[in-house]
């Protein structure tokens, strides 16, 4: 297949489409997922081809969705619960972290959750405190649940598909400000393997380990350090559970540097768990602390201006690495 | 009345009494410290909503529980020496003693999982529901819980959702008058849990848990709709003898209260149904009394003896074996902390 | 008065200098005559003094700083009356006795691995942390280096590196033929040996501090067995600093090796058993005396070559193989090896790729430099351009 100008959103949609096509057992479960397509367009138009039964429109009960969609698969289907903002894991973590977590280690092995939770986040549309957090900070810390976070088209399409392979509950957070994005991809392209991170621009001065959105604010300062004359080396991790731990040791013991980039607010997030296993993993090699640059730690705020600053932009990085390696 | 149609009371009376000793022997499991953990619930004195539903249960339908689950499964054909080792954490268990008396499961008898959360196991019956449906197969799945459930938000959204898709779904509230320390009385105003069936477009019954015949009666009638599509709730009601857990001696309520709930007892209600109308003596009752408890003390000794787990398997069961697996602690300050 | 301090130049072909330390902090009061900052040029170390009492006002050229001739040093205060201010300094001047050094962990790593003390090096990081960088500059600084001297403007500049269990000393007999012939000659102990500070366990250990030593004009670099293997890694991490490889007796061509020697050099513990080992090197009598002896055994006997050993000979074979790194160096490379060496067998020239050019000298051992110096020297003709 040659190369296309496709979306994000598209990608995302084709993946659905190609796996339900294959696998019978998928249906997608949630609010407006059906006859109004997604409350992002994720799923426009696939009840069209497949049916109410397999897309199914559900009540405003974000508990209870994903709890059926635990039953589901616990009985031999896999389900596809969308949760429209990840915000409303609040209402839903019971179902999550409780059941769906832990139901195999619970059950000495006995019964798996293959299921696929989709859902998106993040900020870039001001649509305020309550439908712009990051919050895969509580999905990784839940042992049982894999996380995927894809930041580019290729990988909204191959990640989804392999979640839908899965025998364990997976994660999947789209950004809602990458639905629109666009880039000329071979979706029938081989990609890296699902829980390898990717070294989206190599360099030798510093590592940017990041992942989702902020991957392209990494790659824009990427550019504008180049300029300078420092070379950034920018990995998108891709997944968060697992996580590609030997490509960012192999990174930073090269460049000795490391900045984790994350747009969840910084205290006790991804960002600080990453942190840590590189000030513990590559101690010997580093020439500066591991600099972490994430979200101000206040609610998102509405006007674009203010929910803007609220999160790390490319200029920021590029000072705070100029600054570390004092040039 | 003939004998022979009075023997499904006679085999109520076997599961229920199963179950009694069965609690009984583990709370002697509890008292001599053999238990993993003190989390234990025990169901005397509502055996009659657990053996008389399971009766009504056919081998494809499958089910969830509350925290108070041993006596549905029992009643479903569990096996008493792997539950007894599951609740003493061994690996001869029904979950190689990762999840114990709150957690225990088993795929072959259809049993989804216990629960230890509140509401947390009724929604799955929605997605089993869900699947039978869609795959075509002629199960049922039957959430059990207790009262106080019933005050959770979650037990409505997956009422609602059972009616609204037509599922093949039957709610169990097995209203034993107390969550935890908090009388029905004190939780809501509709304790007439068959009003709520009827807000939210489900079949609905109340049963009197003592009558293990009606509770198996009432439930075949809501099986065979929700087997047609007709999704129900079946209160059956009775008293929870003992306190919640078993450190509790019950200071919320009184001697009074106890005594007369005591009275509410299914298995003497049983035996006493048996000896009126069938040939049945009481020492041939009394004799398999006996032989039941032969049967729980060798659970005990099954479950005293079995070996620990290896203290490795911690790690299995975590994600699918095929899948990446957490890196144990000590491997990783090893490599953290090696010397070259 | 304020007056600017500027670089004088220090040398005849001096353009430039880099500031290795200022021993005086702004706000703090000198003599004339005491010394102000460090400036390193060609390789060498020059205090920079005083003209007159003052006070320093401004650093202009940090620590670290590569600065033209010309270009501003520091800002002071010049007269009586800026000495005879009292002046309190913001900060102590040196750290307080037992205060940790502040050190990157990829420098304190480097540090265990080439045996530094981390006291003795000047951190040019942020709050004058030791970097990376640093330890490098240091461990060159603890190099242990001899020079040949010259009568005359040199024709070209020669690293000499020595042996398993030798030092620079060993090279004298070449090394003031080559002076002779205009070659101006530098000879480092190894890591691990001598007078040098630093420790090493494998070749990367033994060449890590040596780069410094190439001159900035391409060059002949000579290395003799052990060193010949350190010298083709020198070669392939800085090829357009070597004009010509020269090995003498290369280890890492092949398996064979008095395997013995090279245990018995890193274990041997008196004078007598070193003096029956050091007989398989040369073909002549050995020319040392019981003192020097004493003092040889004596440093063996301290183990630093205990790690070094192992990594270059195990189950009696050599452990390391030049020969692929050999045959991807550009510069022009040659052996010269003799037929009477008792250590590494000359055969293995066989093993050498086509273009090296091999010499082979008779009634020579393994320390042909000692038993044949003219013979090598003549390689090295003086009409010779390279």
């Amino acid at each position: 297949m040659a190369e296309t100008d496709i979306t994000y959103r598209e990608a995302l949609r084709q993946a659905l489409y190609d796996a339900m096509r294959e696998d019978d057992s998928i249906v997608v479960l949630g609010e407006e997922v059906g006859r109004y397509g997604g409350a992002y367009g994720v799923t426009k138009d696939l009840i069209a081809t497949f049916g109410a039964e397999r897309l199914i429109d559900t009540p405003i009960s974000e508990p209870a969705i994903i709890g059926a969609a635990v039953g589901a698969a616990m009985t031999g289907l896999r389900p596809v619960a969308e949760l429209m903002y990840v915000d409303f894991l609040g209402l839903a973590m019971d179902q999550l972290a409780n059941q769906a977590a832990k139901i195999r280690y619970m059950f000495g092995g006995q019964i798996g959750v293959p299921m696929v939770l989709r859902t998106q986040g993040g900020t870039g549309r001001s649509a305020g405190a309550q439908h712009s957090q990051s919050l895969e900070g509580w999905v990784m810390h839940i042992p049982g649940l894999r996380l995927a976070m894809p930041a580019t088209v290729a990988d909204a399409y191959h990640l989804l598909r392999h979640s839908l392979t899965l025998p364990d509950p997976v994660v999947f957070i789209e950004h809602k400000a990458l639905y629109a994005r666009k880039e000329r991809t071979d979706l029938a392209a081989r990609v890296l393997p699902w829980g390898r991170a990717a070294v989206r621009r190599a360099g030798n001065d510093v590592s940017i380990v990041t992942y989702s959105l902020m991957v392209h604010t990494a790659l824009d300062a990427a550019t504008l350090l180049h300029e300078a004359g420092i070379a950034a080396e920018v990995i998108d991790l891709r997944t968060l559970n697992p996580f590609d731990m030997k490509t960012v040791r192999a990174s930073v013991e090269r460049t000795g540097r490391a900045i984790v980039l994350s747009e969840a607010p910084l205290t006790a997030g991804v960002a600080a768990e990453l942190a840590a296993r590189i000030s513990e993993e590559c101690f010997d090699y580093l020439e500066d602390p591991v600099i972490r640059i994430a979200g101000e730690d206040i609610p998102v705020p509405v006007s674009p201006a203010l929910e803007a600053a609220a999160i790390p932009q490319a200029a920021l990085i590029v000072q705070t690495v100029r600054r570390m390696l004092r040039r | 009345m003939s004998a022979e149609a009075n023997l499904p009371l006679r085999d109520f009376y076997c599961t229920m009494r199963r179950i009694r000793t069965f609690e009984e022997r583990v709370a002697e499991l509890y008292v001599r410290g053999l238990s993993a953990g003190s989390m234990l619930h025990l169901s005397i004195g509502e055996e009659g909503a657990a053996a008389g539903v399971c009766a009504a249960m056919r081998p494809q339908d499958s089910f969830t529980t509350h925290h108070r689950g041993h006596g549905i499964f029992l009643a479903r054909g569990a096996d008493p020496n792997r539950m007894m080792a599951e609740i003493a954490g061994k690996s001869a268990g029904y979950c190689a003693g990762k999840g114990g008396s709150m957690h225990i499961a088993d795929r072959a008898l259809g049993h989804l999982g216990a629960n230890a959360i509140v509401g947390g196991g009724i929604p799955h019956v929605v997605g089993a529901g869900l699947s039978y449906k869609r795959l075509r197969k002629n199960a049922v799945a039957i959430a059990f819980f207790g009262d106080g459930a019933m005050q959770q938000g979650i037990v409505h959204e997956s009422m609602n959702m059972a009616a609204l898709w037509d599922l093949p779904v039957m709610f169990v509230c097995i209203n034993n008058q107390y969550g935890m320390g908090t009388r029905i009385d004190q939780a809501t105003r509709v304790a007439d849990f068959a009003q709520r069936a009827i807000a939210l477009g489900l079949a609905g019954a109340s049963v009197d848990g003592e009558d293990v015949e009606a509770v198996f009666a009432r439930a075949q009638d809501l099986l065979d709709g929700a087997r047609a599509g007709r999704p129900a709730l079946l209160t059956v009601s009775c008293f929870r003898f003992f306190g919640h857990g078993r450190m509790d001696k019950s200071p919320y309520r009184s001697n009074e209260e106890e005594d007369s709930g005591r009275r509410r007892d299914p298995i003497a209600a049983a035996r006493a149904a048996l000896l009126e109308r069938t040939p049945l003596t009481a020492a041939a009752l009394d004799a398999l009394d006996a032989a039941i408890a032969r049967e729980m003390d060798a659970a005990i000794a099954f479950a005293e003896q079995a070996p620990a787990p290896a203290l490795q398997a911690m790690f299995d069961d975590v994600y699918a074996p095929s899948e990446p697996q957490p890196e144990p602690l000590a491997t990783r300050l090893d490599r953290i902390l090696a010397e070259r | 008065m304020s007056v600017l301090l500027t670089l004088p130049r220090l040398g005849e072909t001096m353009e430039s200098g880099r500031v290795v330390g200022w021993l005086k902090r702004p706000g703090e009061t000198f003599r004339r005559g005491e010394t102000l900052v460090e400036i390193e040029s060609d390789k060498t170390v020059v205090e920079l003094p005083a003209l007159a009492d003052g006070r320093l006002l401004e650093v202009i050229a940090t620590e670290g700083s590569e600065v033209e001739v010309g270009a501003p040093l520091c800002r002071y205060e010049a007269g009586d009356d800026a000495a005879s201010t009292p002046v309190i300094p913001a900060e102590p001047a040196t750290p307080a006795a037992g205060a940790r050094q502040r050190a990157t962990p990829a420098a304190r790593r480097l540090a265990r691995a080439r045996g530094i003390d981390l006291a003795a090096v000047q951190g040019s990081g942020r709050r004058g942390r030791i970097e990376a960088s640093d330890l490098r500059m240091a461990e060159t600084e603890a190099l242990a280096v001899r020079r040949w001297p010259l009568s005359t403007q040199p024709r070209c500049h020669a690293l000499l590196l020595h042996g398993f269990g030798g030092d620079a000393q060993t090279w004298a007999p070449l090394a003031s033929l080559l002076a002779r012939q205009g070659i101006a000659v530098t000879a480092p102990d190894l890591p691990a040996h001598g007078a040098t500070a630093l420790e090493a366990a494998d070749i990367a250990g033994l060449a890590a501090p040596l780069a410094a030593l190439l001159d900035g004009t391409k060059g002949e670099l000579i290395g003799h067995s052990i060193g010949g293997a350190v010298a083709v890694a020198l070669a392939r991490a800085h090829p357009e600093r070597i004009a010509r490889l020269t090995l003498i007796a290369p280890a890492g061509l092949d398996a064979a090796i008095d395997a013995d020697f090279i245990q018995g050099i890193a274990t041997v513990r008196n004078p007598g058993g070193l003096a029956h080992l050091l007989r398989r090197l040369s073909v002549r009598p050995l020319a040392l005396s019981a003192a020097q002896l004493a003092r040889m055994a004596e440093a063996f006997a301290a183990g630093r070559l205990h790690a070094l050993a192992t990594t270059l000979v195990a189950d009696g074979r050599q452990q390391i193989d030049i020969v692929a790194d050999l045959a991807a160096l550009p510069m022009a490379v040659r052996v010269v090896w003799g037929l009477e060496d008792r250590i590494i067998p000359w055969t293995q020239v066989a093993r050498l790729p086509s273009p090296v050019a091999v010499h082979l000298i008779a009634n020579a051992g393994h320390m042909l430099h000692w038993d044949a110096p003219q013979q090598v020297a003549a390689l090295f003709p003086g009409s010779t351009r390279i």
